[in-house]
């Protein structure tokens, strides 16, 4: 059942959401990264007139614009050290695998390993990957929340009625309490609710690769500007955050969650054989003989241990669920706000992810 | 002939017995006893890959970490010296700041290097200096698995146990009293007539215990997702260090590895080690043994002393609904009703202190390591100096 789930994850994996983005080719030649080149020569550009302001300035009689022309024309090699490091960067994330690293800490679940139906091989496929396949892991917890909501009225009823001429009394034991429908429902929608949140994220990991692009190429090109440059730090800081950090956090938080997912529904599989095999030789046994009962008694309290820990681990899983879906997304944009903020502020004008994302909600 | 067909039967049934006394009990099997989550073992399944769980796997990113630091204060000199021969006042301060960054950087490496040799972890120290063991019983930490597992255990112990083990009786009285309540007495000759339901009453303590078995199922569910809190953080947390030291290294993502760093600092190490003060307490409070404090100290009658005792205890007083005593029973439900919500308040109460705590450790840490945007709740700043702004 669990090896079907997987395939059919796999097999219904949408390839389109990051395999036509990601390429050394497809970013030098992109639409984004293709200004790049603009942005060296803008630079060099205004180097030129900041010389040429520096030269003129003692004929002008105004001899303390040298420091400040001097002073432009730094910033504006820092620019140009910007773009090719940026540009480098960015081939770099293409052209680096990033899956056998992490797979040496275990952190590249089965669905997004190298041999799954859609090749991935950079960390925004991983990113977007991971984050898909916790939906579906998601999906699963739901379909059996459902199924499992079913069971408070599956309970047998037991009843009696004496009744003698229409003169009677009656009563009825019901081993169904409800309390799965009164305790589940509101969990139940609070994780449809928080689903939403994850169907986002896959949205804005699948296009982290173009507003990784798109970002700092404005962010450079408005950097030339002396009086665009503070919003082009912004906007740098922002496309390195969303598009190579939140990416990062992404593989690496949901990576841990999706790999203990399945090794949690493992030990659960474990558990089950061994209840299978406990209760099986318990029953056969106090069939075959009546000595065998002192030996049968203790396997079947085996088998209520085993119950227990396959339990344990349905309750463990549920949790893990619930945390991918409530704490690590809080957690990944708490570090990437702490990014922008940082990275932005030391470049000269401090931005907030969370911030500007509170805003447009 | 017939010796042998009877020794054979004799044989044959005594294997049986003999294997299954020699099979040991799989108690030890259970994801929430804790040893097997953070020992990475469930039925011979690993929840995460060893190489994750294993420190040794760190070791190489921390000499990565150490080469950056190094190469980027042989750059700084680099700098420096051309601030020199271009009397640029500027890069040179520049260049020397980052020096020191560095320099702090690689500080902040040997601690760490040195932290997992010693200690295996700083956690250690921190949990063995701020707990006080009032029970001989308590578990020694030596290991940051260990203290994971002792603050695991007694999550379990405070939380799930009592949680899952009076959800269990109230929906065993919940049954009973459904079966009294629901009793009918017909009065209908000729398919005509009146019913009677004297007992409907008991809905009334019916609802009670929709209640209470709401707060046993929080206090379940608040200790699960707690335990699992903890496995998450036992075993990603330790990356974000490496992360924010490999940060650290460059002037411009500074700011960011300190927080990456900060993170670490405030939850790896100092929230499990506040919880783990808060869980001892809370144990030593209402264990009967401890004489001299808690609820169940000397001279105290009616404490309820352990889960078992809680649920058993309810069940009983809930049992007077037989004797038709509903308000003795609406009395006692209500007294022990309160018990729940003793133990589910303190322990929640210790779990938002904790994370106050380590959130404030989170700001100072953030701000000694120059990421000004982790600020923290300011909370001992509030209360230290609460006329200044």
């Amino acid at each position: 059942m669990r090896l079907y789930m997987m395939n059919a994850s796999v097999g219904n994996f949408p390839g389109f959401l990051f395999s036509a983005v990601c390429s050394l080719n497809n970013i030098l030649s992109s639409p984004y990264t293709f200004w790049f080149p603009i942005v060296v020569v803008v630079a060099i550009a205004v180097i030129l007139i900041a010389i040429l302001i520096g030269m003129l300035s003692p004929l002008l009689g105004r001899n303390n614009l040298v420091p400040w022309a001097r002073l432009k024309a730094y910033e504006e090699v820092a620019t140009i050290i910007f773009a090719i490091i940026f540009l480098s960067f960015s081939s770099m994330l293409c052209a680096i695998n990033p899956i056998p690293a992490l797979n040496s800490i275990g952190l590249v679940p089965t669905e997004c390993s190298s041999s799954s139906a859609v090749p991935i091989n950079n960390i925004w496929g991983i990113a977007v990957c991971n984050m898909y396949t916790f939906n579906t892991h998601v999906s699963e917890i739901l379909t059996a929340g459902y199924w499992l909501n079913f069971l408070s009225d599956v309970g047998p009823k037991f009843g009696f009625s004496p009744n003698f001429g229409g003169v009677g009394i009656s009563a009825s034991l019901s081993l169904s309490t409800g309390p799965e429908n009164l305790y589940l429902s509101p969990m139940y929608f609070l994780i449809i609710g928080e689903i939403m949140v994850s169907m986002l994220q896959v949205i804005l990991l699948s296009s982290a690769p173009i507003l990784f692009s798109f970002l700092i190429g404005i962010g450079l090109i408005a950097r030339s500007f002396g009086i665009t440059r503070t919003f082009g730090n912004a906007m740098i800081a922002l496309g390195i955050g969303i598009g190579f950090i939140y990416p990062l956090l992404v593989t690496i938080s949901y990576g841990f969650i999706n790999t203990t997912f399945t090794n949690v529904l493992n030990a659960a599989g474990t558990s089950f054989v061994n209840l299978f095999k406990d209760f099986t030789l318990s029953f056969l046994l106090s069939l075959v003989y009546p000595l065998f009962v002192s030996s049968s008694i203790y396997w079947a309290a085996v088998a209520v241990v085993q119950i227990w820990n396959i339990l344990s681990l349905l309750i463990f899983l549920a949790a893990i669920v619930v945390m991918g879906l409530v704490f690590i997304p809080m957690l990944n944009f708490m570090i990437l706000d702490a990014f922008v903020r940082d990275f932005s502020s030391s470049l000269g004008q401090q931005v907030s992810f969370l911030d500007m994302l509170i805003g447009v909600v | 002939m017939r010796k042998y067909a009877l020794l054979i039967i004799f044989v044959s049934a005594l294997l049986p017995v003999l294997h299954a006394s020699s099979v040991p009990f799989p108690s030890g099997q259970n994801i929430f006893d804790c040893t097997t989550l953070f020992t990475n073992n469930v039925n011979g399944n690993s929840l995460v890959s060893p190489a994750l769980a294993s420190y040794s796997s760190y070791t190489s990113l921390l000499k990565i970490s150490l080469l950056v630091a190094f190469a980027m204060i042989m750059l700084m000199g680099l700098v420096y010296v051309l601030g020199i021969a271009s009397k640029w006042d500027m890069l040179k301060k520049f260049a020397a700041n980052e020096y020191l960054e560095d320099f702090l950087s690689i500080i902040i490496i040997l601690i760490v290097i040195g932290g997992i040799a010693i200690f295996n972890s700083a956690s250690v120290t921190v949990a063995n200096t701020f707990t006080v063991n009032p029970s001989s019983s308590t578990t020694s930490i030596l290991t940051p698995a260990s203290l994971y597992t002792s603050l695991c255990s007694n999550m379990f112990s405070n939380m799930i146990e009592p949680g899952l083990l009076t959800e269990i009786w109230i929906e065993i009285n919940r049954i009973l009293i459904g079966l009294i309540g629901g009793l009918k007495i017909d009065l209908a000759p000729s398919n005509f007539g009146i019913i009677f339901v004297p007992l409907a009453g008991f809905s009334l303590v019916n609802q009670l215990l929709w209640i209470e078995g709401g707060a046993s199922f929080f206090m379940l569910s608040a200790g699960a997702m707690m335990i699992v809190l903890l496995f998450v953080i036992y075993y990603l947390f330790p990356l974000f260090l490496y992360l924010g030291i490999a940060l650290r290294a460059f002037p411009w993502t500074r700011a960011a590895g300190g927080a990456f760093i900060a993170l670490f600092v405030a939850f790896y190490i100092f929230f499990p080690a506040i919880m783990y003060q808060f869980s001892t307490s809370f144990s030593t409070f209402t264990n009967p043994s401890s004489s001299a404090v808690g609820l169940c100290s000397s001279g105290k009658t009616n404490c309820v002393s352990s889960p078992e005792s809680l649920a058993t205890s309810s069940f009983k007083a809930y049992l007077g609904v037989l004797n038709l005593d509903v308000g003795y029973t609406a009395y006692t439900n209500i007294y022990y009703f309160s018990y729940i919500f003793l133990y589910l308040a303190l322990n929640v109460f210790g779990l938002i202190l904790a994370l106050l705590i380590s959130y404030e450790v989170l700001g100072i840490v953030g701000r000694l390591l120059g990421a000004s945007s982790v600020k923290g709740s300011n909370m001992f700043k509030k209360i230290l100096s609460p006329n200044k702004p």
